[in-house]
């Protein structure tokens, strides 16, 4: 994964950069930047580690999916499985580690579809959409912070699912995308 | 069209398992604020969930009569990329999204839409509190951009059964941004 927190080899010079945040979650700050007109401009970001996201097939044609509440929002959300990548772990083994830990099924074959910058706006954050198939039960692992329950959702009713209020990104892309790309 | 519970005045507390014991703006900019709320769990425990409040963005999915999609290529100094994406920007405060939309297609790419319409709402990311609103504009018409300060914006039109592949193939990273839209646009046959 490339670093994105270099300040080297970038096209607008970056003549400051101030960390203004550190939460542990995430970190939110500026860079000063030197625009091509030479003006200058305070660039505001927020840098959170990437994601992956899996798209989990069962072999009767269901997506597994997780129904958790997200205080940040204060909405119930079912959205696909997914968490952050820890150090070293490619997009795929970090989508296999989080299925297993929090729906209790190891994949057989992971494949990832995709991985892209979430926004272009303040979120410095990237994010891997994976496909799992050959799902087999194993015991499952939660964070302490981690109060879901697994629902499974016939791969017909999935995009009617990921769109309902309140709708998130990264399950109607991940759900889209494996659509696209023949896995669904 | 969703709601934004978090902004509701007075505080919307959410799900009374969850009550919400403390809520803390730890650092402001002119582009959005950042703190955390001190949460009860289900459990007992009491823990923090950082957030952040930008303001939510309207982006246009723009296609011409000969079915072409507009699109903005523009450096991004917090990627240090250039991204190849749709024209979109921040919602203003007390906006309507759609007004929004055809604000920034206009600003940004100098095209006016006859007709706008919603495909989908949708928050980026649980952690996020923010909404994206992506609209349709069709019945579009040239004219000069009307860029922010500091906006460097090239406009471009990609043919709409290309830009999937466009998008996904060019060199670095794809830009999330723009594949939701598209993939719901052609879901919907749009394009």
């Amino acid at each position: 994964m490339t670093d994105d927190t270099d300040t080297a080899g970038h096209d607008w010079p970056v003549l400051e950069r101030v960390t203004g945040y550190e939460t542990g979650w995430y970190d939110a700050g500026y860079d000063r930047v030197e625009q091509p007109d030479g003006t200058e401009k305070s660039y505001y970001w927020v840098d959170l580690p990437a994601a992956a996201v899996v798209v989990a097939l069962t072999d009767d044609d269901q997506i597994l999916m997780v129904d958790q509440y997200r205080p940040v929002i204060r909405e119930q959300c079912l959205e696909l499985p997914a968490g952050l990548v820890e150090d070293g772990e490619s997009y795929a083994e970090a989508g296999a580690r989080e299925l297993r830990e929090e729906t209790g099924f190891a994949p057989d074959e992971v494949t990832l579809l995709e991985d892209f910058s979430c926004t272009t706006g303040a979120l410095r954050h990237r994010r891997g959409i994976v496909f799992a198939e050959g799902l087999a039960p194993v015991e499952r692992d939660l964070d302490s912070n981690e109060f879901l329950t697994v629902e499974r959702v016939p791969v017909d009713e999935a995009l009617a699912v990921a769109r309902e209020e309140p709708a998130n990104d990264a399950t109607i892309e991940g759900i889209l995308l494996a659509q696209a790309d023949g896995y669904l | 069209m969703m709601e934004r519970p978090w902004a509701a005045d007075p505080p919307w507390t959410g799900d009374p398992d969850w009550p919400v014991a403390d809520a803390v703006i730890a650092w402001e900019n002119p582009f959005f604020e950042a703190g955390y709320d001190r949460v009860e769990r289900p459990d007992g425990e009491c823990a923090d969930y950082y957030w952040i409040d930008p303001p939510d963005a309207a982006l246009i999915l723009a296609v011409t009569d000969d079915e072409e999609v507009v699109v903005v290529e523009q450096y991004r100094p917090r990627l240090r990329l250039h991204v190849l994406g749709l024209p979109a920007g921040g919602v203003d405060p007390g906006e309507d999204p759609e007004a929004a939309a055809g604000r920034e297609l206009r600003e940004e790419t100098g095209y006016t839409a006859d007709s706008l319409s919603h495909l989908d709402t949708y928050v980026p990311s649980g952690w996020a509190r923010y909404r994206r609103h992506v609209f349709v504009a069709e019945g579009i018409t040239p004219s000069d951009p009307d860029h922010d300060e500091g906006e460097f914006i090239e406009t471009d039109l990609v043919p709409a059964e290309e830009l999937l592949d466009v998008v996904r193939e060019r060199p670095g990273p794809a830009f999330g941004g723009v594949l939701t839209p598209l993939l719901l646009a052609r879901e919907a046959g749009v394009i």
